[in-house]
């Protein structure tokens, strides 16, 4: 029985995603400053400020110095690590009473803050997050806090053996703008080091990560994974599944190299071939399959329209190349005949 | 494909929302209230693009002339008694891919949060054809293309489609300790996609895109002082609005009952992917069993499933009688793993990690056609492999440290059998292998804790083999075991050699200068046909320049090459060398700063270069440019208040002969016999954009 329209009625689901935006209006109503929230249950400890902090719990010790003309890269554009800024963000959300205070990441630093000697220069916070520092002391930091979900692997990922401390990522300082949780700037976070990457995003045919549409981050964790490349699924078949779910099959007729790894054919971050193919059809094919036959043959291009021709060895280079014929690719579940099916045909 | 409809209600919601928040009372924010109050923006303008940018456009959907609504806001509030966060995020409502986000969350107790991403993915060209039907599950053949006078005066279409994601995001702490978090994710996807096949001529096709995907994550976590854990589920499902396209003439229709066993029987069926389903479970932890040793884990089990009815099965003659009406696929996939880091020296530091996969393709195996007297199984595919790390980092003096890792992977592969003549499969056409083995060995210095200089230089050597490769039938045309020739690239016998050196030099306090090399080179030994050889290199350099104060400049460039080595044929047709190479030179440009505190402006310019060659073949080479400059600036009207202006300029030039006969004329699908496919393909070659916006940005707290 051939299928004439949405099999569920999970379909309406796409109706009801259209109307998102008139939810998301109600939602912004909603968000007027005037609504206050509801007087919910606190399951954390209610944290507030003491005497005399600014921003954090406990930080008058450190505000009375680093006031709001402490900006220590004033030249920097578009980087404005104002010190008093953490207060927009979700570590200065001191209501939650697992916020940190200055301390907690910088550490007591008696030595710091007092100074005996105004002729020596002033000793750095115990803990500094610059290139001195090593990574994993500037983690201990985040770690403390920030472990377990999605972070259980950090240990053993690629980034923590490397040398990448959290704050070589993100910026906790800056406002809430953290631009490797943002979609749109995260790039330039992960191109600062992956500058194969940054040439391969480029290409003519890629994902739409320069438009800003999909991140790294929406196939990798950067944290760790038990995936490899640290994807964050279990293999990079199961990743890429998350958006390309007819791919999975089983398919009456798999195509072998499809079910182990796409990425034998395609690489995802962009190539100059269309649909991210590593080379060109017929060269692609040619890597497996080694026939007397049309994959033998001289790839080459028709003369003209005068000379449109069945000839395998000119329709297998022009346009989808092999794909031309052999459609269905990544699998098919067609049983028509021998020919066809099982040489993806149909 | 585009909603109209939408695109009204959006420019509404748009009007509604500035009247919302436009009146807002900006306060008089000194220096400390604008770093420590939660800032809010509302930006409206709008934007005319001109010229043609197909390439450039294929994820925005604007792609010709078009004056579109620029609207994005990102509002956020937070009540600090309670640290209650009210969010709301919108991204080009305006234009084809739009995202907005709303949320509310009580830090540290419970969120909540919906999504609305739409996605538009265009293909780059146009289509012009006689085929009728397009986007629906019946392509029909009109009786009147044929000859070459005909190609071109068809009905021009672009194949695309358009993702429309919803998305809903909910957590909860029960306790300090325990937390839940589900995750949904609504996916539809409509529209066409080129498709083809052949009839033995090319011939045009498209795949109707009406998918519907569905992902569901429920995950409890344990956060403990030393150990930490997580459990769940994850499902995914498929679900597919067609489940067979139907071509055919005018004349006949999709339930003739023909035999169904030549290419060129009218109807043909082309199938297309079929609903499917996986659920998987997981478990994921750690245990610090000392501050500097810790262990984690992680066992998954994924049953995955296709067991929708093949609709072949109720058409007459199109399936081998007494054939299974449904596949009934199944795959279970196991996974454990266990790692360990620790430094048991205040230098050294080690890590180890053991992991299993197992994907069974349970699938039951049986013949689904006859043709001829010929019969066709189903091919399941298993794979199990076991793979292991070890690593070490010892650190130097003078802020050097040495890592030394060895990976290892063992798979066992299953080889399906199907119809055997003398022992040999007739329906495998390349040789498998049973076993496959890889071994690799890391060596990395590195050069770190210095403020001016950094830096590492690493090596990599693996060698991948396995067992004796199985026999592949011969294929059509014959030759004596000529497909035997070949090593397929994903099981060859391989060495691979890589280099990469990276150095971060801060000569000064207003520049910074990183510079990256990248080398590697394949070998593909044991056969003699297919790729041989491969090589890639990249260098790239960037360099960020304070040019003084509120002056910056950033600049980039990288240059990167492959090579690939290939023998393709034998025996009765000669051998076919190919020497494939491809080449890319990018450049970025940045610069941008404060003309006075009323003025910031900037400009950004990427160029982008391909080159491929297809060296020893017959093939021309191929070149793709790309440039595009923006020129921005934003003037401050008031403290709280902006206008934005933008203009991008964007030009693509390519001699890509993918859609074009070798007279550089469209190509034109079909033979030169009456009735036969006269689909037209039609690229620009060059195409000139410029995109013009002004926006007022309004900030408040």
């Amino acid at each position: 029985m051939i299928k004439t329209g949405k099999p569920t009625v999970w379909g309406a689901m796409g109706a009801l995603a259209k109307w998102i935006p008139g939810l998301v209006l109600a939602a912004a109503f909603c968000l007027s400053p005037a609504t206050r929230a509801a007087d919910l249950p606190d399951l954390g400890k209610v944290g507030k400020l003491g005497k005399g902090d600014t921003v954090l719990k406990g930080d008058a010790k450190c505000t009375s110095c680093h006031d709001e003309s402490d900006n220590p890269k004033p030249t920097m554009l578009g980087e404005h690590p104002w010190v008093l800024s953490i207060a927009k963000t979700k570590h200065g959300t001191v209501a939650d009473g697992r916020t940190p205070t200055c301390a907690n990441c910088h550490g007591e630093s008696e030595a710091h803050m007092k100074r005996k000697d105004p002729s020596i220069p002033r000793p750095a916070p115990d803990r500094t997050f610059n290139k001195t520092t090593p990574a994993e002391k500037q983690d201990e930091a985040c770690t403390s806090c920030h472990k377990g979900g999605n972070r259980m692997f950090w240990e053993s990922s690629a980034h923590h053996n490397r040398g990448v401390a959290c704050v070589t990522c993100h910026d906790i300082h800056n406002g809430g703008h953290d631009k490797a949780r943002d979609k749109r700037t995260q790039t330039e976070v992960c191109f600062g080091c992956h500058k194969d990457q940054r040439a391969q995003v480029n290409r003519p045919s890629h994902h739409p990560i320069i438009e800003g549409k999909v991140a790294c981050s929406d196939c990798h964790n950067p944290h760790g994974s038990t995936g490899p490349k640290q994807l964050k699924k279990d293999s990079v078949n199961e990743t890429c599944y998350m958006c390309h779910m007819e791919k999975r099959g089983p398919f009456v007729h798999n195509h072998q190299p499809v079910t182990e790894d796409c990425t034998i054919c395609h690489n995802a971050h962009g190539t100059p071939i269309a649909n991210l193919l590593k080379a060109r059809p017929p060269f692609l094919c040619y890597e497996c399959h080694n026939h007397s036959g049309h994959p033998g043959q001289v790839p080459s291009v028709p003369a003209s329209i005068t000379g449109r021709t069945t000839s395998s060895s000119l329709l297998g280079t022009i346009g989808r190349g092999c794909l031309n014929c052999h459609t269905n690719i990544h699998g098919s579940n067609s049983t028509q005949n021998n020919a066809t099916v099982n040489r993806f045909r149909r | 494909m585009r909603d109209q409809n939408l695109k009204f209600r959006l420019t509404a919601l748009a009007a509604a929302m500035f009247m919302v928040y436009g009146p807002t009372q900006a306060a008089q924010v000194d220096d400390l209230a604008s770093q420590t109050f939660i800032e809010s923006t509302i930006s409206v303008g709008i934007g005319h693009q001109g010229g043609e940018r197909q390439q450039f456009g294929m994820f925005d959907g604007l792609m010709d002339d078009e004056t579109v609504l620029l609207l994005d806001a990102d509002i956020k509030t937070r009540d600090d008694a309670t640290g209650t966060w009210k969010t709301l995020s919108v991204t080009n409502l305006g234009l084809d891919n739009r995202e907005i986000k709303a949320g509310m969350e009580r830090q540290g107790n419970w969120g909540i949060g919906i999504g609305y991403n739409q996605i538009v993915r265009d293909a780059p060209y146009i289509v012009n054809t006689y085929w009728q039907g397009i986007g629906t599950n019946q392509l029909v053949r009109s009786e009147t293309q044929g000859t070459n006078a005909f190609a071109g005066l068809g009905t021009d279409y672009r194949m695309g489609t358009e993702r429309d994601i919803l998305s809903l995001d909910f957590f909860k702490y029960l306790s300090p300790n325990w937390n839940v978090k589900v995750s949904f994710k609504n996916e539809e996807k409509e529209g066409t996609r080129h498709w083809g096949r052949g009839n033995p001529s090319n011939e045009f096709a498209v795949e109707p895109i009406d998918y519907t995907t569905r992902q569901l994550e429920a995950t409890f976590n344990f956060l403990g002082e030393k150990l930490q854990f997580s459990g769940g589920y994850y499902g995914s499902w498929f679900e597919n609005a067609n489940n067979l396209v139907c071509e055919r003439t005018s004349s006949v229709s999709c339930i003739d009952t023909g035999t169904f066993t030549s290419s060129t029987s009218n109807p043909t069926f082309l199938s297309v992917p079929l609903d499917n389903q996986a659920h998987q479970v997981f478990v994921n932890g750690a245990y610090s069993f000392t501050p500097t040793t810790k262990g984690t884990f992680r066992a998954a089990y994924t049953h995955a499933t296709m067991d929708e009815s093949l609709p072949h099965a109720s058409i007459t003659n199109l399936s081998l009688a007494g054939a299974p009406s449904k596949l009934e696929g199944e795959i279970n996939t196991t996974l454990v793993q266990a790692g360990l880091s620790a430094r048991p020296l205040p230098k050294l530091s080690l890590l180890a990690n053991l992991r299993y996969q197992d994907v069974k393709d349970e699938t039951p195996v049986a013949q689904f056609i006859n043709s001829g007297g010929t019969t066709v199984s189903n091919t399941p595919y298993s794979y199990e492999t076991l793979s292991g790390k070890v690593e070490g980092t010892y650190s130097l003096a003078m802020g050097y440290s040495l890592i030394a890792g060895l990976d290892y992977s063992n798979q066992d592969r299953s080889v399906p059998v199907g119809r055997l003549v003398a022992g040999i499969d007739q329906e495998r056409f390349v040789p498998f292998r049973t076993d496959l083995d890889e071994t690799t060995y890391r060596l990395q210095v590195r050069k770190s804790l210095s403020e001016t200089l950094n830096g590492s230089l690493a090596y990599l050597h693996s060698a991948r083999d396995g067992s004796t490769y199985t026999t592949a039938a011969a294929a059509a045309g014959g030759g004596a075991a000529i497909q035997d020739l070949i090593a397929p690239i994903h099981i060859a016998d391989r060495d691979r050699d890589k280099w990469r050196l990276t150095v971060d030099w801060l000569p000064s306090e207003v520049l910074n200068l990183q510079a990256n090399y990248e080398h590697a080179k394949d070998d593909y030994t044991g056969r003699d046909r297919g790729l041989l050889d491969g090589k890639a290199w990249l260098f790239s350099l960037d360099a960020t320049y304070v040019i003084k104060k509120d002056w910056q400049l950033t600049a980039w460039y990288s240059h990167d090459y492959t090579e690939a080595n290939q023998l393709n044929g034998a025996a009765v047709a000669p051998n076919r060398p190919a020497k494939l190479k491809d080449t890319g030179d990018s450049v970025g440009l940045g610069v941008q700063g404060q003309v006075n505190p009323k003025l910031k402006i900037g400009a950004d310019l990427q160029w982008i270069r391909t080159h491929s060659e297809y060296e020893l073949t017959t093939l021309e080479d191929i070149k793709n440019r790309s440039t595009r400059l923006k020129l921005f600036a934003d003037y401050a009207l008031k403290k709280n208040a902006d206008l934005n202006f933008e203009v991008i300029h964007e030009r693509w030039k390519t001699d890509d002969w993918t859609w074009l006969f070798s007279n550089d004329t469209p190509y034109v699908y079909g033979s030169n016999a009456a009735n036969s496919d006269s689909t037209m393909v039609i690229t620009d070659p060059k195409q000139n954009a410029t995109f013009v916006g002004i926006r007022y940005k309004y900030k408040f707290h």
